[in-house]
This record gives C-alpha cells, sequence and structure tokens, in this order.
C-alpha cells in the first residue's frame, strides 16, 4: 500500500502510485511549521504514519480531485505534537478515512471542505489519552448535496483528558446536505474531558444528527458480559478492545491498535 | 444431582418491594415454568439469581449445591454453571461474538480450553440454529433482529454448556418457525444434558416443546399457585384473573373441604 512515514521532522515516501504526489516543505524556524501537501487525482488508498518523538508541528494540506474515492488511514504514536489536518474535496469526491492515536499529547484541528457537490467524507477516529489531548473540527458544507459523517472515540486511562470540539457548517442555500456527528469519550479517570458539538446551519433542508456521550461503561453491558462467566475486570477490557477497534476496517490498523491495547490491558 | 434452593426471598429496587418471601427448589431435569402478568418480578427473580446488583435482597438466601449465592459476583455465579437467557439481549459495541465466547470459556475452562474444538462447537451450533454464518464475527447482537438475539442467546447456551438454565422469555420476538428451532434446540440440550430449568413466557406455544414439569402463577412477588401441565391450559382459557381467584375462593371457602375433596 501507499505509505508516508513521518519522525519527527522526517518523511520518508513507500511505494507511493503515480496518482498521489507529496511535497514536504521543512520550516526554517526552531518552532516553525512544516507543511506537507498530498494532492490526489485517482481512486487510491493511502497509509500515514506519524512517530513525534519531540514536539513538533505538522501541517497536511490534503487534497483530492473531483470524481475520486480516497481512503486513508493515519497511525500516531509518540510523545507530544501539535498537527493540522486540511482536507479540500470537489465534486463527487468520496473521503474515507480512519484514523487510531496513541500519543501523550497533543493538539489537532481538522478543516474539511467539501467543496463540490456530492463530496463526501467519512470520518472515523479513536485515541487512547493517557495525558492532554485537543481536538477541533471543522466541517464546511459549502456545496449542495454533500455529506459528512464523523465518528469521534476516546478512552481516557491515566492522566488522560479528552477535548472534542465539532463543528459542522452549512450557509443558506446549500441545500440537501446530511450533517452527522457522534462523538463518545470513556472516561477511566477522574479527569475532566469535554464534548462540544456545534451544528451551525442556515438552511432548512438539510439532514443534521449529533451525539455526544462521556463517561464509563453500562451496568446493563458490565452484567451481560459477567452473566457470561466474564470476570469484571476482563469484561471492561473486552469493552475497551471493542470499542476502539468498532468500525476500524483496515487490518494493519487494527493491527497496531491492538498492539497498543496490548501495552495497557493484556 | 444440582440443585437452586430459594428461601424467603425478599427484594427491592428504587424502594420498592418486587419478590416477598419467594420460595422455590429446583432440581436436575425439571422444568419450571413462571407465568404471571406484567410487572410482578419474574424476570426481577432471574435477575437475582443471576446477581445484578441493580437489585437488592431485603431478606432471605439463594443456594446452588448448597452454595450461598448472595455474595457471589454475577460471573462467579455463571461459572458454577449457572445461565440466563435474557429478555432483551445486550447490543456490545465491537465486540464479536467469537471473542466474547472465547473469552468467555478461556476464563471458564482456563488451560483446557482448546480453540479447535471451539471453532468446531460454534459452527455446529450455528448450523442447527439457522444462524447466518458471519454472525459469528459480527458485534455482539449489533444489528440483530429480535430473534436473531434470542437465537444468540441459545448459542451462548450451548456454547457455555451450563447445569442450569434460566430463560426469560425466550419465545417472544420469534416467528413461527424460529421459535420451533429454539425451542427444539432447548428441549434438546435438556435431553442430552439434564439441567434443572426457569423458563418465563406468556404463552403456551413455546410448552409444545418444552414440556414443563412444574407451572407456576406468580402474583405479589410471590408464588400463589402452583401445578401441572393443565394449568397452562387453565391461564389459556380462563386468564390469570380468573385462575388466581379460583384458587382464592377454594381457600376462602373451606381449606379442609378442599383438603378432603383432594384425598
Amino acid at each position: 500500500m501507499n505509505k508516508i512515514k513521518i519522525v519527527n521532522d522526517k518523511l520518508e515516501k513507500i511505494n507511493l502510485c503515480k496518482c498521489i504526489n507529496v511535497e514536504y516543505i521543512i520550516s526554517e524556524y526552531i518552532f516553525g511549521i512544516n507543511v506537507v501537501k498530498i494532492h490526489v487525482s485517482n481512486d487510491t488508498e493511502l497509509e500515514i504514519e506519524i512517530d513525534l518523538k519531540e514536539d513538533v508541528r505538522l501541517n497536511f494540506d490534503i487534497t483530492i480531485d473531483k470524481n475520486v474515492k480516497f481512503n486513508l488511514f493515519i497511525l500516531t504514536k509518540g510523545n507530544k505534537g501539535k498537527i493540522q489536518y486540511k482536507y479540500n474535496l470537489y465534486e463527487n469526491t468520496v473521503c474515507n478515512i480512519e484514523k487510531f492515536q496513541n500519543i501523550n499529547t497533543i493538539k489537532e484541528m481538522m478543516i474539511t471542505n467539501l467543496n463540490g457537490e456530492n463530496a463526501a467524507i467519512n470520518y472515523n477516529f479513536k485515541t487512547i489519552s493517557n495525558n492532554k489531548e485537543s481536538y477541533d473540527f471543522h466541517i464546511f458544507h459549502n456545496s449542495k448535496n454533500t455529506f459528512s459523517n464523523i465518528k469521534n472515540g476516546g478512552v481516557c486511562i491515566k492522566d488522560g483528558s479528552i477535548i472534542f470540539q465539532v463543528s459542522s457548517f452549512v450557509p443558506k442555500n446549500i441545500t440537501n446536505c446530511v450533517v452527522n456527528q457522534s462523538n463518545r469519550i470513556i472516561n477511566l479517570t477522574n479527569n475532566e474531558s469535554k464534548i462540544k458539538p456545534n451544528l451551525y446551519i442556515d438552511c432548512n433542508d438539510v439532514e443534521a444528527s449529533h451525539s455526544a456521550l462521556i463517561g464509563t461503561f453500562s451496568d446493563s453491558e458490565l452484567f451481560y458480559l459477567q452473566s457470561r462467566g466474564i470476570t469484571k475486570e476482563d469484561a471492561i477490557k473486552l469493552l475497551i478492545r471493542g470499542f476502539v477497534t468498532s468500525d476500524i476496517t483496515n487490518l494493519k490498523l487494527q493491527k497496531n491498535i491492538n498492539k497498543n491495547l496490548d501495552k495497557y490491558w493484556r | 444431582m444440582n440443585t437452586l434452593k430459594i428461601v424467603n426471598l425478599t427484594v427491592k429496587v428504587d424502594d420498592k418491594i418486587i419478590l416477598k418471601d419467594f420460595n422455590l427448589d429446583i432440581n436436575s431435569g425439571e422444568i419450571h415454568v413462571l407465568m404471571g402478568p406484567n410487572g410482578i418480578g419474574k424476570s426481577t427473580l432471574t435477575k437475582v439469581i443471576m446477581g445484578d446488583p441493580t437489585y437488592t435482597i431485603v431478606d432471605g438466601k439463594i443456594y446452588y449445591n448448597n452454595v450461598l449465592l448472595n455474595e457471589l459476583s454475577t460471573d462467579e455465579r455463571a461459572r458454577m454453571g449457572i445461565f440466563l437467557g435474557m429478555q432483551l439481549p445486550m447490543e456490545i459495541e465491537g465486540v464479536t461474538n467469537a471473542d466474547f465466547l472465547r473469552t468467555a470459556l478461556t476464563t471458564k475452562e482456563k488451560e483446557n480450553f482448546k480453540l479447535y474444538e471451539f471453532i468446531k462447537k460454534i459452527d455446529k451450533t450455528v448450523e442447527m440454529l439457522d444462524m447466518k454464518k458471519d454472525m459469528i464475527h459480527r458485534g455482539v447482537n449489533q444489528g440483530f433482529s429480535g430473534g436473531e438475539r434470542k437465537k444468540n442467546e441459545i448459542l451462548q447456551m450451548y456454547m457455555l454448556n451450563p447445569s442450569f438454565i434460566m430463560l426469560d422469555e425466550i419465545d417472544s420476538g420469534l416467528d413461527v418457525d424460529s421459535l420451533k428451532i429454539v425451542g427444539e434446540s432447548v428441549y434438546n440440550y435438556y435431553k442430552q444434558n439434564n439441567p434443572g430449568i426457569l423458563l418465563i413466557t406468556h404463552y403456551e406455544r413455546i410448552l409444545d416443546y418444552i414440556h414443563p414439569t412444574h407451572v407456576h402463577i406468580v402474583s405479589d412477588g410471590k408464588i400463589i399457585k402452583t401445578g401441572d401441565y393443565s394449568l397452562v391450559r387453565e391461564i389459556e382459557k380462563y386468564g390469570f384473573d380468573k385462575t388466581n381467584s379460583k384458587k382464592v375462593n377454594s381457600i376462602g371457602v373451606c381449606a379442609i373441604k378442599e383438603k378432603i375433596e383432594n384425598e
């Protein structure tokens, strides 16, 4: 599979096909922002692996041509970082993103521009938080008949805390859009986590939904699993594994997730 | 011989008494059916036996093979061989049926767990229950219809091989064909393994397949009438109220006379 591997400020391109063009611009300044420009011109898949051992700032600028179906799998690990992802989608572009993160501290922003009719983004994100994590998502429906489905899930352990701020925008006269947000945080700590789901809709002809849930697993779920002889500890492990791997279809990403989960819940 | 013994059990939830001085003994090879109107504590009884922390035992004791269950956790009770097929089985996001059952069996059987035997048994049971083969790799009850969920409960029962089985309205949500498959599967398990069974139902039709040895009518948190299969026919014919009131009248008129007549 097409792959980009980033370790701190070094980028490696692995088996990239012609339909993926990657440009990497390293900042000349000490605390500057490195920019990764990705242009996708045909149906394809890409895997991005990011390992931030030092405090690195990265900007991804990802443009997907019209009529292109693009599957993106992102794995982020390491210590600390600030990352911005900007996705530009055009007419009939479909972008499916599966992403897993296990990093100590991260501040991240995602901007999605749905610029052409029938542009669609399916975003499925899971994280295990050991420390402070903050995510800010902005989804702009700039054209009619556009679709966004944003699913975020996080598990807080140790000193972990998560903030999900998700804002979807549908301006006036941008009709027939579908806007979905779904956010859930499993908080296994006493720290405070927040979800701020925002729907800024200025158009009557829209199908929109949002959900936000912070808590632990329900007593009913635990009772059901325990009623089959599974100990409470194992039941919680099973539920965490299920929650973090649900909707992740990429086998390599699944394997990585399981490897990370084994670190905490073997 | 395995025996479940419930002695003077009083249970409350949210300060409301649901079961009061409830007594019941179930031995291996016995099939007990609990019938009664909605909301009188039938499902509560099964959950209390299974150790659902939602319910508080105010008084009384539950024993299984002379071991007091009151202080045991749900999973400990399950590993003793007690199984509850639930009325509304939970949907567990992302946890596949295979992972779920493998974890349950590994916990129970430890180093005796054999993966190949597990796969063989699960395939055979899925086929017997006429379930879709891919369901084993799907999330537990995720996207399952009511009927599929009930079949999944029976699949779990077969895999876990319990010695005492509680089935709470296992017939609800089943079409005629599925009811036959579920009913016959439970009865086949009974014939092969001789467990004690506590069955809760509102309808007679499941009893065409699972023939009860004891039938109880529950009202106001306790058993008010016990009989054999003919009691089911009586309930079907007269309803709970009339069947109950017949009993009340007989006691009210003259209990000694009734006893002499019976003799």
